[in-house]
């Protein structure tokens, strides 16, 4: 394995925005946690710690070494995947944790990186590009997505499988797909539509999918943690209420406010201004990444910068849009703001294999 | 590759829209509606008023009320609202009859459900509690005191059972019937149940915005929740019931201490006049609890909850031998001059039959036998007739089935030879039909079923079906399966026999012989227990029964006495019955006089 050093002068906006993010992010959990104590803020600086030294080691690799071991990633997640069934620890209805000692880790957030990296891997080994693919040509890249995507969905963690399939999909749609097989795909789709509803959405699901179209079938209790999210927004109006003084968040209306719902606190505690400067932050990360794309020439490497830019991309569209009452919902983190060891991990080495592959 | 660039473009041009979405969905929540939002944050009081509707008054068949509402008023939290249950436990404690623990334990419950729709904490509560609640309102936090509908029994136990009681829908009920939400009022029982779903209405829903003091400061919620829409609330129907609740009071103090059974009715048209059961229980009891006992209550009162008149099932005893008549009579068994010895006990297979007359009746025939209730009349004629013969008759009555009256019914026991191999696995012995034919053994009726059987000789031959509710319909409806009208000549030979029962001099009915109208009747005293076990204690004693019509030769009403453990049916039946015909007479009189009066 030879080392490379990365051009860091180049890159140091990515890592200031990132940090600046993770800054936000840990002020946020710091500001909240004035009731339930400094837990959760500790656990996600070290996780955060953890990730720029994550992103340090990946971003001395070579492009070819990452590319050669994607598929050592993307099984070693997949297997791990499987293994879940076994040894798993069930948490709110879905069996998608391992316990190992104080750590508890989320193989199908890293399982993202590796259907992305082995997409790139596939796309990359043709000489020449093509413009668009048949049927034939589709059939592994979709394979190597729906695999992980329906044991992710076994667990059951639609919003997590939702997620991996956007990312996944993006990718395929990118790379273009043939007139004729773009229509077979949206046929099957469709017929597999039915039986989808029936056997693989929970009740549950389907709920939070009839209350986001009606409210009126249940506003206390589905579509409660909606509304609270909004008022919660909302109250912030233009300035924010403040440092730890958003009401909504610090009163327990607005649930999961460490995790999936931390957007909203920092819409309430400030203000319109902070939360589009959030946005912007994020938003900005998105477009350097997907720069970065556009500049390689390596088509393994053009791919897979895509794919991570389609991972932060689809995670923000999702959390927001959920938050702000634009879809149901459905739990997936904001990268960077929402607390969690498994996916900001998977952040981080997002931004690492970014810094990687930009080198020339 | 000029395509990938393009497709780079398209990407980028989504990213930034997103952004711009997403920053516009901001603006519209933050700044557009920012003000709005905040003030809800801050309150963050949103209730959910549920307006109780109240349950539909039930009139007796003059219009009299038997069953309305009178205002109530109960403390209601809004579990949202809580912050500090302790405080709250402690100042309610001072105001209401309900342990400082208690209530600390039902309100740690409630204010765990952060729900926006209140919970009931004291129902129903009393004047002076109503005025210390109000003196203290700013100390309650999320109180709230909701105007509800309290049942209002005039008639108090005389009715109680017939009417039945509501109480809080339980899981089961909530999951029956889709409209019935958890901690909706239900009937339980009788009237309030059978009629539940008209009598329930709709409770109305309203959604306001408060201010710490409770004070409504918007009604407003659209913004919130634009599809959240108030609910009006749709009053319950009244129930316009075939009971005549003069007659129903005193039908229950007829029966004095004893139990038993009354049901008068009217024989044409099988409208229920009155229906009585006893023991009975007061109502106020039943519907006042909030912490609910509700297991105590079931097993201190649940015998008397049941309606004795339609699912109490006894021993016929001798009112049976009216349908046994009819059967010989149509069967051709016996002709009314049949002639049968009677010496006060009968043998088959040299087993001893007694007859109530130890000493005997001497040469009985059919009149005779009905009028002296003459028991070894009917066991000699029964052999001849079988069980066979006598079964389809006891179907025609409608005796073993359901009458279809609208109120929860049991069936009774109606035996024959299939009926016992089902059951108990054995053949049909000689004497039990013998028994049978007395209303002795197997076969157990409901007092409304024998009501239904005497209306039909009184009618002249229809089995009706017996109605509690009253309708337009003219036309009686008739029991299926015994939908042929019996036959006349039969039914009129019958009649002169119930005449004699109570007008003749050595008839059994004699005690319900009335000076103002014609009563014709059979009397009944049906053995708990075999008679060679003697005792006095109450239990063991006789089941009296009376059923009974009048005027004799145009029938109107019908009653039927059952005294449970009274002893005989003609001492202990026969005078309540003779009560409620003349209290109907007089009743009717009177009411015919005053309508008079009024039109003149």
């Amino acid at each position: 394995m030879k080392l490379e050093l990365p051009n860091l002068s180049r890159y140091s906006w990515l890592l200031v925005l990132t940090a600046l993010l993770c800054l936000a992010g840990l002020m946020n959990l710091y500001s909240i946690s004035l009731l339930e104590g400094l837990g959760a803020f500790k656990k996600q600086l070290v996780w955060i710690l953890a990730g720029f030294l994550t992103v340090a080691i990946i971003s001395y690799l070579r492009p070819l070494t990452l590319k050669n071991h994607s598929i050592t990633f993307y099984m070693f997640f997949l297997v791990l995947l499987g293994l879940i069934f076994v040894f798993g620890k069930t948490v709110s209805g879905s069996r998608s944790w391992f316990q190992i000692g104080p750590i508890s880790a989320q193989p199908s957030e890293f399982i993202k990186i590796g259907v992305i990296m082995m997409l790139a891997n596939y796309y990359a080994t043709e000489v020449t590009a093509k413009e668009n693919y048949n049927l034939v040509e589709l059939l592994k890249p979709v394979a190597l997505l729906l695999v992980p995507t329906a044991a992710v969905i076994a667990q059951p963690d639609m919003g997590t499988a939702i997620t991996i399939l956007l990312i996944g999909s993006s990718v395929i749609l990118f790379l273009g797909i043939s007139r004729n097989a773009l229509l077979k795909i949206i046929i099957v789709v469709l017929i597999s539509m039915v039986p989808t509803w029936h056997l693989l959405i929970k009740d549950y699901q389907k709920e939070r999918i009839y209350s986001f179209m009606d409210t009126s079938t249940d506003p206390f209790g589905i579509s409660y943690n909606s509304i609270q999210s909004q008022i919660a927004i909302g109250s912030g109006m233009g300035y924010g209420k403040g440092f730890s003084l958003g009401s909504q968040s610090n009163l327990n209306f607005l649930p999961a406010h460490h995790t999936d719902f931390a957007f909203s606190v920092i819409s309430e505690e400030w203000g319109f201004r902070g939360a589009v400067f959030i946005l912007l932050l994020y938003f900005s990360i998105i477009l350097f990444i997907l720069n970065t794309a556009t500049s390689l020439e390596d088509r393994f490497s053009m791919i897979a910068c895509f794919g991570i830019a389609a991972m932060f991309f689809w995670h923000a569209v999702i959390n927001i849009a959920m938050i702000t009452g634009l879809l149901p919902i459905i739990g997936t983190p904001l990268f960077f703001i929402s607390y969690g060891g498994s996916s900001t991990l998977t952040a981080f080495i997002g931004i690492g294999i970014v810094l990687c592959l930009r080198k020339k | 590759m000029g395509f990938l660039k393009h497709r780079f473009t398209i990407v980028f041009s989504m990213i930034v829209l997103f952004f711009l979405v997403f920053s516009a969905r901001l603006f519209y929540l933050q700044i557009y509606k920012g003000e709005e939002y905040r003030n809800f944050s801050e309150k963050n009081i949103l209730r959910a008023l549920e307006l109780p509707a109240p349950r539909g008054r039930i009139f007796d068949r003059n219009g009299e009320k038997i069953l309305y509402n009178k205002p109530s008023f109960n403390i209601r939290i809004f579990p949202r609202e809580v912050t500090d249950v302790e405080d709250l436990a402690e100042n309610l404690a001072g105001i209401v009859n309900i342990p400082e623990k208690e209530l600390l334990k039902k309100l740690r419950e409630i204010a765990s459900l952060k729900s926006f729709y209140p919970v009931t904490i004291a129902k129903d509560i009393s004047r002076e509690e109503l005025l210390l609640v109000e003196k203290s309102k700013e100390a309650l936090e999320g109180m709230f005191l909701e105007v509800g509908h309290k049942r209002v029994y005039p008639h108090g136990e005389a009715a109680a059972v017939l009417l039945g009681y509501i109480g809080i829908a339980d899981a089961e009920e909530v999951k029956t019937y889709s409209q019935v939400k958890a901690g909706n009022k239900f009937g339980k029982m009788g009237v309030e149940k059978v009629f539940d779903s008209e009598l329930r209405g709709i409770n109305g829903l309203e959604y306001v915005m408060v201010d710490a003091h409770g004070k409504v400061i918007s009604e407003s919620v659209d913004t919130l929740l634009p599809t959240r829409k108030n609910r009006e609330m749709v009053p319950g129907k009244d129930i316009h019931l075939t009971i005549d609740a003069q007659l129903q009071k005193v039908a229950y103090e007829a029966l004095g201490k004893e139990k038993g059974a009354i049901v008068a009715m009217d024989v044409k048209s099988g409208e229920i006049l009155a229906m009585v059961s006893r023991p009975s229980y007061r109502p106020e009891h039943i519907s006042k609890e909030l912490f609910p006992d509700q297991k105590r209550i079931k097993k201190k009162e649940s015998f008397s909850l049941l309606n004795r008149s339609t699912q109490g099932t006894y021993p016929p005893g001798s009112v049976l031998k009216i349908i046994t008549a009819f059967a010989l009579l149509e069967e051709k068994t016996a002709d009314p001059k049949s002639s049968v010895h009677c010496p006060g006990h009968y043998f088959i297979n040299k087993k001893r039959f007694n007859c109530w007359r130890k000493e005997g009746h001497g040469h009985m025939d059919l009149h005779k036998a009905i009028v002296e209730s003459c028991d070894v009349y009917f066991y000699e004629l029964s052999l001849k007739l079988g069980v066979d013969g006598l079964y389809p008759y006891l179907k025609k009555f409608g005796l073993g089935e359901r009458t279809g009256i609208a109120l929860p019914e049991k069936r009774g026991v109606s035996p024959s030879k299939t009926w016992k191999r089902k059951h108990l696995k054995e053949p049909w012995y000689p004497g039990e039909t013998a028994i049978l034919a007395i209303g002795q053994g197997y076969v157990t009726v409901t007092p409304l079923q024998i009501s239904v059987m005497t209306s039909a000789i009184a009618n002249g031959g229809i089995i009706v079906k017996p109605k509690i509710r009253k309708t337009d319909e003219k036309e009686p409806f008739r029991i299926p399966g015994a939908t042929q009208r019996l036959d006349a000549k039969s039914v009129s030979f019958l009649k002169k026999a119930l005449y004699g029962a109570v007008n003749e001099h050595r008839g059994t009915g004699i005690y319900a012989r009335s000076k103002i109208t014609s009563v014709s009747g059979k009397t009944g005293t049906a053995q708990v227990v075999s008679a060679k076990f003697e005792s006095t204690k109450k239990r063991f004693q006789d089941h009296a029964w009376f059923t009974s019509y009048a005027p004799s030769d145009s029938a109107e009403i019908s009653v039927t006495v059952l005294v449970e453990n009274g002893g005989s049916g003609s001492v202990a039946a026969a005078p309540i019955a003779k009560e409620i015909i003349e209290t109907y007479f007089r009743l009717k009189k009177e009411r015919d006089e005053a309508r008079i009066a009024k039109s003149e």
